[in-house]
This record gives structure tokens, C-alpha cells and sequence, in this order.
């Protein structure tokens, strides 16, 4: 008897102390407000006049126009380099500079993931800021080589950056649609106007950082110019941009419980073309591949099948971005 | 008294002999349990089974196709000529399930692992492993049949049959195949442009179209067999593949309107009309019009109804499986 009340009992304090190792090290709830970092960072990134400049892309107007991005011909005259790297950039970076003043007045909530993102974009900016001075600080002294080896470090590092940028964008976007009540607000008879264009905005920031995975990811931030499918997803992101400068449509609640509906399906159709994008490299088909799907396929069986898919919602006759496209001009915007 | 307690004793052993029978039987109950439980289901077998038969299934190799076609000249300059008709249709049904195949295989890499997938996957998996095994049955009565002496005509109108009850069975492993399948695109992909009506229209009549040729092929077993003369023969397949294949034309190879459904207002109220069919005459499927498609002419389906369709619903579903141009 006395044996098993001995074992009973620590058996009871090892349960006790597992219960308590394992609370301990559970993950904390981040309860700071980090609106402080975000103004800093905007601020901050918005006074180094090197990296960034006030401009406009495809109508878009933005503080965050990667300055001096540029390579050099051997006569030493400068091209401005992929435009794809500056609107995709401007459009993170401008939807961050929007909406962050949204999360000012929170309190109580977990902000770990805000922060995290935040911290990420601060880091990268510290590296492409370094590359972008770097290039600057060569244009005069270096030869075009060397001026263009210069410039091939600031895009690599102005790609991470903008990989972080729709990061913390998109984390903030899911934040403030989850913690405002957001879908909720929009079937509401009456619902305030800056509420829907959050939402619309969220929407195209999506669309953006879709063109984002395919171009700057799947891609690798090449310019594939054989690549039908890269040539016409290129030329969707100016077209994209014409949608930020049009007013919103007047709505019911009926509407907008549909237009919330609607990016349901594009949510659902973009995981499938995300799955595709995780399993297809459109760089490695063009340069590894010779752009021949039979090559690819004896890599992986499936790649066919996820070039379709990719195929279906970026480029070809009734793509699924450009309908979405006709959609947000004929339903939502004036 | 020795006696008397020798009995008890025998009494309590065997009481504790049950107790421990029940007791190992509980535990294999619980086994068995926490195995179904917590062993994940396989449902990747199903896609990569689907994916090894869409490339392969039967006459899709140029081999097979030449070897079938030798069967077909050798069936059209015998006593056999009225089976040309049937064996020539074989090879546009079988062009058009791997059409079917191939239509499945592109979505299925898709599909959300969910409990629709789990309780369909190991009836496509083994309903396509099965296609396999009577796909080398096939090949191997079409050796047989490329290898006999010049006058066999009965041992050749034996084989033939047989053939035929092997074709019978690989379309019907195909149609349940199918059918699990049609389950999955219906259930798997909540919320992608693809989920819509006109695509859970389409497949289901695609299934229904095999059900009914299945449902023809097996009749024909029963009423042509071996020995049985030209008098005897009925094949009433014929306007069904014709139709079905055009189908799968409009539908599959140009699936424009699954594609373009969501964004386009003629597309969504064209198949609502169709739909609308169902929802008026309460019938679950196509495949009474289907089985009523002619076996010549232009193929009409000459399926009526007594009841007066003033909306043109009955018109609809009959245009949508067989539209035919002018």
C-alpha cells in the first residue's frame, strides 16, 4: 500500500511539473502597442533620401520609389531597371503608411506578429539602405562593370526588402480585418466609406503581392523576357494600377455581402495558384528547362499540371487576375 | 467434500478464463481503433494512381492502338463485319475517358484533404488499379486474337465476346472511378472559380453518360453471346458515344464556361435553366435522356415528356447533352 502511494504521488508531481514547463514555455502574448515602431520606421525609411524618392509609377504616387535604380550602358548613360521592383514595393509600402495609424488605439491585443514583421523590414532596410549608398557612392569613381555589380547587390537586397514589405502589409491587412470586425462592418446598411476602401485595398494588395510570388519569387526577380506568361503578368501590374486612383462605387449592403463573397473564391483560387507557385519555378523552367514542360516534367510529374494552374490565374485568354480586374472596375470602383 | 470443491475450483478457472478472453478482445478492439484513428489515411495513393493511368490508360499507346486496329481490319474482312461498328466505338470511348482522366488528374493535386477525399480516395485508387489489371486482360485476348490462322471466325467470335466482357468491365471500373471522383471536385474545392454549377453539371453528366453505355455494354453480354448469330445482335451504343464525345468537346477540351463562370451572366443563367430541369421534373440525373439518344439519324434523344415545359428547362438540359449544329 505504501509503495503505491508513493508512486501515485510522483506520478501527480511529474503531470504538475510538465503542466508548468509547458506554460512556461509556451508562447507569450505580445501586448504592446507597436504603433511607436511603425511611425519610426516610416519616418525613418521616408528621410533616407539615397533609397527612397517621392514619385509616381503607373499613377501611382508613392514616398517609396526606389531611387537610383538604374544600370549602366557602357557609354555610362543610366536605364532605370525593372519597374516591377518599384510599383510592387510602392504599393506594400504605401498600404503600410495608410492603414498603420488604424491599429494606434488598440490595446489588449497580441501583437507579436505586427512586431515580428516590423523587425524583419527594419533589418532589410538597414541592408538595402548599406547597397543603396554603396551605388551611389560608386557612380562616380567605378566603370559601368563595376557600377552594374554594384546595383545587381542593391536589387538583390531591394527584393528582400520588398518580400518583407508585402509581409508586414498583408499581417497588418489580417489584423485590422480581424480585430475592426471588418466582413461584419461591410453588411451593415450602413457602412462607413474608409471601411470599404480598407477593403478594397486589402484586396488589390493581395492581387499585387500574387504578381509579387510569381515575379520576384517564382521568377527570382529576373526578367524571364521569353516567358509569355512573365511578359503579360509584367504588363498586368501597371494595368493593376489604374485601379488606385478610381473612386469607389456607391453600394447596398447586399452588394458589398456579394463583394465579399466574390474574394472568397479569389482567396480559394489564389491558394491553389499558391500551391502551384510552391511547386513550379518559372525561373528554373525557363533558364534550367529551356522553357520545355516535357524537361520539367521528368523533375517533378506534377509540373504540368501546376504551369496550367499558374497559367490559368496570371496569363491566357479568360485568365483569372484579368477577370478579377474587370470585376473591381465594373462592381467596385466608379 | 474433496469432489464438491474440485468442482468449484473448476468453475472459478474457467470464469477467469473468459474474463481474460473478454479482456484481450477489448484491447484488440481498442488497438484496432486508435490504428484507424490515428494512422492518417493514404489519400496521395489515389492522386498518384490517377496521375500513372490518365498517361496510360487503354489505346492511348501508339502500340496498343496499332495492335487494336489489326483486330478491327481482321473483324471488318470476316463473317464478323456487324462488331466493326462496336470496336471502332471501344476507341472513341476510350479516347474520351482519357479525356475524362486527364480533365480529373489536372484538379485532383488540389483537392483540400477532407473527409469527402478520405471516404472516396480508395474507390478511385482501386477502381483505377482494377483498369489496370483488365487493361492487360484486354491486350492480351487482342495477341491472341492478332495471333490466329486465317478461318476462326468461331474461335475469333469467341474472343471477340470475351474482349467485349473485359471492355465492359474496364468502363465500369472506370464509370465508379468516376463517380468518387466527381464526389471530390464537388467537395474538395470549396471556394475556387472552378466549384460552380457548370462544372458539377458536367461531370455528373459525364458519369451519367458512362453509366448508361456501361449499363448497354452489359446488356449486350447477356443478349450476344458466343455462338449467337447476326439475327441475335442488337449494339444500340453507338449514338451514345457519338454524343458523348462531342460532349466532352464542348464541355471539357473547351471549358471556357467552367472558367468564365463566375465573371459571366449568359453563362450563369444558362446553366440555372439547366438546372432548373431537375429542380421541375425532380429526376436525379441525365441518364434516362441519355439512354434515349438514337442510335442513327442525328442522334436525336427522343426522351418526352407529358408535362408542359413552358420555360424551356426540358429544351435546355436536352441542348446541353446533345447541341448539334445546324
Amino acid at each position: 500500500m505504501k509503495k503505491r502511494h508513493v508512486l501515485t504521488v510522483c506520478l501527480a508531481g511529474l503531470l504538475a511539473a510538465t503542466s508548468l514547463a509547458m506554460l512556461g514555455c509556451g508562447d507569450k502574448a505580445d501586448k504592446t502597442n507597436p504603433y511607436q515602431d511603425y511611425q519610426t520606421a516610416i519616418s525613418t525609411y521616408k528621410s533616407d533620401a539615397t533609397l527612397f524618392k517621392t514619385g509616381s509609377i503607373y499613377g501611382v504616387n508613392t514616398d517609396f520609389y526606389f531611387n537610383n535604380f538604374n544600370q549602366k550602358t557602357s557609354s555610362g548613360s543610366k536605364l532605370e531597371d525593372d519597374k516591377n521592383y518599384i510599383i510592387l514595393n510602392a504599393v506594400a509600402m504605401n498600404f503600410i503608411e495608410k492603414y498603420y495609424v488604424e491599429i494606434a488605439d488598440m490595446q489588449d491585443k497580441d501583437f507579436a506578429g505586427l512586431r515580428s514583421t516590423i523587425q524583419g523590414l527594419n533589418s532589410s532596410f538597414e541592408v538595402v539602405k548599406q547597397d543603396s549608398k554603396n551605388l551611389v557612392n560608386s557612380d562616380s569613381s567605378a566603370n559601368y562593370e563595376i557600377y552594374n555589380g554594384f546595383f545587381a547587390n542593391y536589387k538583390s537586397s531591394a527584393r528582400t526588402f520588398a518580400n518583407n514589405a508585402y509581409n508586414a502589409a498583408l499581417t497588418l491587412g489580417n489584423f485590422i480585418m480581424n480585430e475592426t470586425g471588418v466582413t461584419s462592418q461591410l453588411s451593415e446598411e450602413q457602412c462607413p466609406s474608409t471601411v470599404i476602401r480598407f477593403y478594397v485595398d486589402f484586396q488589390l494588395l493581395k492581387v499585387y503581392d500574387d504578381y509579387r510570388t510569381l515575379l520576384l519569387d517564382s521568377a527570382q526577380g529576373q526578367e524571364l523576357d521569353t516567358n509569355g506568361l512573365y511578359n503579360t503578368a509584367s504588363s498586368y501590374t501597371s494595368i493593376y494600377s489604374y485601379l488606385y486612383s478610381k473612386d469607389l462605387a456607391s453600394s447596398s449592403a447586399d452588394e458589398r455581402t456579394q463583394m465579399v463573397e466574390f474574394f472568397k473564391y479569389v482567396d480559394g483560387e489564389r491558394a491553389k495558384t499558391r500551391k502551384a507557385l510552391d511547386n513550379f519555378s518559372l525561373y528554373e523552367f525557363v533558364n534550367g528547362y529551356d522553357g520545355t514542360i516535357d524537361a520539367y516534367l521528368k523533375e517533378n510529374e506534377f509540373a504540368e499540371i501546376y504551369y496550367n494552374q499558374i497559367q490559368d490565374y496570371f496569363s491566357g485568354a479568360n485568365a483569372y487576375l484579368q477577370q478579377i480586374y474587370s470585376y473591381f472596375a465594373s462592381n467596385i470602383l466608379a | 467434500m474433496a469432489k464438491i470443491a474440485e468442482n468449484k475450483d473448476n468453475k472459478v478457472g474457467s470464469t477467469k478464463k473468459w474474463l481474460i478472453a473478454l479482456a484481450v478482445l477489448v484491447l484488440i478492439a481498442v488497438i484496432v481503433t486508435l490504428i484507424v484513428l490515428l494512422v492518417p489515411a493514404n489519400t496521395f495513393s489515389a492522386i498518384e494512381r490517377l496521375k500513372q493511368v490518365s498517361g496510360t490508360s487503354f489505346l492511348q499507346s501508339n502500340n496498343e492502338r496499332s495492335n487494336f486496329n489489326k483486330v478491327i481490319s481482321r473483324v471488318s474482312s470476316s463473317s464478323l463485319r456487324r462488331y466493326s461498328t462496336e470496336l471502332n466505338d471501344m476507341i472513341t470511348l476510350s479516347d474520351d475517358i482519357s479525356i475524362v482522366l486527364e480533365y480529373y488528374d489536372e484538379h485532383m493535386i488540389f483537392a483540400e484533404e477532407n473527409s469527402t477525399l478520405k471516404k472516396n480516395y480508395k474507390a478511385i485508387r482501386n477502381n483505377l488499379e482494377d483498369s489496370i489489371n483488365t487493361q492487360q486482360s484486354m491486350n492480351g485476348i487482342i495477341a491472341e486474337i492478332n495471333g490466329l490462322s486465317e478461318n476462326s471466325d468461331s474461335h475469333l467470335q469467341n474472343l471477340v465476346i470475351e474482349f467485349r466482357g473485359e471492355f465492359t468491365d474496364y468502363i465500369s471500373h472506370m464509370t465508379k472511378a468516376f463517380g468518387a471522383l466527381e464526389n471530390c471536385l464537388d467537395d474538395c474545392f470549396n471556394y475556387t472559380f472552378t466549384d460552380n454549377m457548370s462544372l458539377n453539371l458536367t461531370l455528373m453528366a459525364t458519369t451519367d453518360f458512362m453509366t448508361a453505355i456501361t449499363d448497354d455494354f452489359e446488356t449486350l453480354l447477356k443478349t450476344d453471346k458466343k455462338g449467337y448469330t447476326a439475327q441475335d445482335y442488337s449494339y444500340q451504343s453507338h449514338g451514345k458515344i457519338e454524343v458523348f464525345d462531342d460532349f466532352l468537346q464542348r464541355h471539357i477540351i473547351d471549358d471556357s464556361d467552367i472558367k468564365t463562370y463566375f465573371f459571366d451572366d449568359d453563362v450563369k443563367t444558362e446553366y440555372s435553366t439547366i438546372n432548373n430541369y431537375f429542380s421541375t421534373y425532380l429526376q436525379d440525373d441525365f441518364v434516362p435522356m441519355i439512354k434515349s439518344i438514337e442510335n442513327s439519324g442525328n442522334y436525336n434523344i427522343s426522351l418526352t415528356f407529358q408535362t408542359e415545359d413552358s420555360f424551356g428547362y426540358f429544351d435546355a438540359a436536352k441542348k446541353f447533352i446533345n447541341e448539334r449544329s445546324a
